[in-house]
């Protein structure tokens, strides 16, 4: 299964689990969720958005990078939210199923890693006082 | 003509997400983006001293791919894209 998605609506894990092949011995999932703090400062919510075709190509890419380093057999999934986040909510989910856990983690940790260096998506973070930030990114 | 649409922090220095560059000539990434900076300036007085920096560091596409610094760049729709921080 392969599945790259930018959505507006709340990421929920379980609209993304589905039934093991017998190739998989593991699944690597990382979860990033949206904090109530960041450099010392109260966040109240965060509002992400994208170059949704360029985001969207990005992704693929590491994906098929991912499946060229690691294995054609890996199913990757990479899901990003997008718009306005409460706290807790999931901003970024990816999954990796594969044959045994090195490659699982190593191409998990690949994915996280090329998307904050890559994919055109910005988060603009709300403080207590209602003043907002954009956080410093990494320049393409 | 170039149609250049802003992204994440630059949204702040224009009201639309949008804006048209005109010239007759077909510029280098390199020159558009100085002209970009020249008009940004031009309706943010206030905001000078942040524009330069940013757009230094930010990337054009032409919404298929980024575009390399020294790169022609053809007419039409054109994305500036500041630094970015998924995840």
């Amino acid at each position: 299964m392969e599945i790259v998605r930018l959505q507006t609506k709340p990421i929920k894990i379980e609209d993304f689990i589905s039934p093991y092949k017998d190739h998989h011995g593991c699944e690597s999932i990382f979860t990033g969720y949206v904090r109530n703090t960041n450099d010392g400062k109260s966040v109240k919510y965060m509002e992400y958005t994208a170059h949704k075709k360029l985001a969207r190509n990005t992704m693929i890419t590491m994906m098929e990078e991912a499946k060229e380093e690691w294995g054609k057999t890996l199913d990757i999934i990479i899901v990003h939210r997008l718009g306005k986040l409460a706290l807790g909510e999931i901003s970024v989910y990816i999954s990796v199923r594969a044959p045994h856990r090195d490659v699982a983690y190593s191409a998990s940790r690949y994915l996280i890693e090329e998307l904050k260096k890559r994919v055109p998506i910005w988060k603009k973070e709300f403080c207590d006082d209602n003043n907002y930030a954009w956080l410093d990114g990494v320049p393409l | 003509m170039y149609k250049i649409t802003l992204f994440g922090k630059l949204r702040d220095f224009k009201h639309q997400d949008n804006f048209c560059v005109e010239t007759d000539k077909e510029l280098s990434v390199k020159k558009l983006k100085n002209l970009i900076c020249v008009y940004l300036r031009d309706q943010n007085p206030n905001n000078n001293e942040e524009i330069g920096p940013i757009i230094k560091v930010s990337a054009l596409s032409d919404n298929e791919r980024i575009l390399t610094e020294d790169e022609i760049v053809n007419p039409g729709n054109i994305s500036l894209l500041p630094p970015v921080s998924g995840g």
